[in-house]
């Protein structure tokens, strides 16, 4: 006797081939093309990404060596660090990003120009803080080193 | 530093990691079979618990690191050497699916001129990029740098985020190892992950070439590539999941009873998941729930292994977020919390959110180059019913159900958000679809593949007149 679903239905394999089958093929077909088409245009996008690469600036590129400036400042390892950041200017974060990098591990905070501190004037520092001047450097990479905790 | 031994340090983990993944397999399997399962989970196993010990470590008893990374690899040899005889089950057979040699030839023809291109790819934003993406250096290489660096206590300098620890705690177990501060460990860690998908695409998909097209899909794909390249920490999550889901799989497929090594090595996947980022906590649980839907007694009999495989991650975590973590950021609890309802009923946050999600089956849409990657699996979704009888496998449903489930889950993770819903869509949504990509491919592929292979034994056995 043969076999069927319990809807009364034949199982898919005993179907007859005929129209559904072809249209089954048919469709294939258009998912063999859609795929093709998905390959080659993420391939695509997959050869450009050198150029993309080699357009983009490096992270840190262009921003001053706050490893360097620590260094020169003789700040030590186990003391804070305030990085000024002006948050309207250009890259503001990727220098405060990293700043945080070169810096570590010092705990490095940000602060920002022109809530308490105004870099170009230099005004009375707060207690317990000892602002420096890099001289020469951007106002970005001033650092603000402060006793250990 | 040396830069001999800053490759040796990266090689040397991923290595322990593969060979682990070879002994437990056991002389039983198929020496390819076991190959490319090894190949692909060596990053994974080997950087990933290199990175659990280097963290228990540090945070027990804050010694030079040097001795940390002994100890870890002697661990991993020692745990790899004292466990492998026991495993004697062979993973699941591959499906017999017919190909004529052209198809075959095609495909590897497509697979070549993939790998070459995204190789090229790689090894561009290797030499441009060395920092890496903005998340890269901000948060998992910094990281990095504080395991590596920060001395004595380590609470201050890991409460800056809530984030887990194995991309930041593997780079800086190979600076361990080399002695020193190096730029190769956190580019070879990315590329390790990334090139670790396609090869775990392969191992895991029962019709092996099903298997080698979604590979090549992945490695066509501009932002996996990119953002693998870019040493940020979504591609790791996204190999972590599709090794886990990928092991749960085969260890529903095989034979042994309480499951074979496949489901140890699953839950130590699942453990290393939730240790990679935040979001690998809800696709493990939601990894879990669809096992136990779609497998409730093999499940359970394999429950004991799962978690034991499971336990050091998941151990890791716990201690990290209690300890370690800063209770701001985002977690369940502010996705939960106030205002949660009326969020999630709110019909204009459904419809940015669907908005964007089905931005991304639009090639020309968006600054993410997802191409016509979401347009095709949504094809082959659509494919699946006119393609006649369904596969009666377990771990293809389970397989199925995992990816539906990650892709259903992601608008009402989205409704929940109390961040602002623009920014945050803008933000991670592309990055979440690149977490549950791979799975998706390797369910899509799992799928078509298995019912072609009804089709074509029941058009055989109509044209023989076998009953």
């Amino acid at each position: 006797m043969k076999e069927v679903h319990r809807r009364g239905r034949p199982l898919a394999e005993e179907r007859p081939v005929g129209r559904s089958r072809r249209a089954g093929q048919a469709l294939l077909c258009l998912f063999g093309a859609l795929a093709c088409a998905a390959w080659l245009q993420g391939l695509r996008g997959v050869a450009a990404l050198p150029r993309v690469a080699r357009e983009a600036r490096a992270m840190c590129e262009g921003l001053p060596d706050y490893a360097a400036l620590a260094r020169d400042l003789g700040v030590p390892l186990v003391a804070r660090v305030a990085v000024v950041v002006d948050p309207q200017e250009e890259r503001a974060g990727e220098r405060f990003v990293c700043a945080r990098l070169a810096l570590t591990p010092r705990p490095v905070e940000a602060r920002p120009l022109g809530e308490d501190v105004e870099v170009d004037r230099f005004p009375q520092p707060p207690a317990g803080f000892r602002l420096t001047d890099l001289g020469g450097a951007e106002p970005g990479a001033r650092l603000e080193p402060k006793p250990p905790r | 530093m040396n830069g001999a031994a800053a490759w040796l340090a990266f090689v040397v983990l991923p290595g322990v990691g593969g060979a682990l993944a070879w002994l437990r397999w056991g002389p039983t399997s198929g020496a390819i079979e076991r190959l490319v399962w090894s190949a692909g989970l060596a990053p994974a196993l080997g950087l990933g618990f290199g990175s659990l010990l280097l963290v228990a470590w540090r945070a027990l008893f804050g010694s030079p690191p040097g001795l940390v990374a002994g100890a870890t690899t002697a661990l991993l040899l020692l745990g790899a050497a004292r466990y492998a005889p026991r495993s004697r089950t062979e993973p699941p057979a591959s499906l017999p699916l017919s190909w004529r040699r052209i198809d075959v030839a095609l495909l590897a023809a497509t697979a070549t001129i993939t790998l070459v291109t995204a190789v090229r790819a790689a090894v561009a934003y290797w030499s441009e990029i060395p920092e890496g993406a903005y998340d890269a250096v901000a948060t998992w290489n910094l990281r990095a740098r504080l395991l590596f660096l920060a001395p004595g206590e380590l609470g201050e300098a890991l409460s800056a985020t809530n984030y887990p620890l194995l991309l930041p705690g593997a780079i800086a177990l190979q600076w361990s190892l080399a002695d020193g501060l190096s730029a190769v460990a956190p580019r070879a860690t990315g590329l390790a992950f990334l090139f670790a998908v396609p090869l775990l695409l392969v191992a895991a998909a029962r019709e092996r070439r099903a298997g080698l097209a979604a590979a090549a899909f992945f490695l066509a794909t501009p932002f996996a590539v990119g953002q693998g390249a870019s040493q940020e920490a979504d591609v790791p999550t996204a190999c972590l999941l599709l090794a886990a889901a990928g092991l749960l799989a085969a260890s529903l497929r095989d034979g042994a009873t309480q499951g074979g090594p496949s489901t140890e090595l699953a839950g130590l996947a699942l453990g290393l998941l939730s240790w990679t980022k935040n979001e690998g906590l809800l696709w493990a649980s939601l990894l879990l729930a669809v096992a136990a839907v779609t497998a409730p007694r093999k499940l359970q009999r394999r429950g004991i292994r799962l978690l034991l495989g499971a336990a050091p991650g998941a151990v890791a975590l716990v201690l990290f977020k209690a300890l370690w973590a800063p209770a701001s950021g985002l977690s369940a609890s502010t996705f939960l919390g106030e205002g949660a309802l009326g969020r999630l009923l709110d019909l204009e946050r459904w419809g940015t959110i669907l908005r964007a999600l089905g931005g991304r089956l639009d090639p020309t849409a968006g600054a993410f180059p997802w191409g016509l990657s979401w347009l095709l699996l949504l094809a082959a979704a659509a494919l699946l019913p006119w393609l006649g009888a369904r596969s009666a496998d377990e771990g293809t449903r389970l397989l199925g159900r995992l990816a539906i489930g990650c892709l259903a889950i992601l608008p009402v993770v989205y409704a929940l958000t109390p961040l602002p819903l623009g920014w945050h869509l803008e933000t991670s949504l592309d990055r979440l679809l690149l977490q549950i990509y791979p799975l998706t491919l390797l369910a899509a592929a799992e799928a078509v593949a298995a019912r072609l292979v009804a089709r074509q034994s029941a058009a055989a056995r109509i044209e023989s007149g076998v009953p």
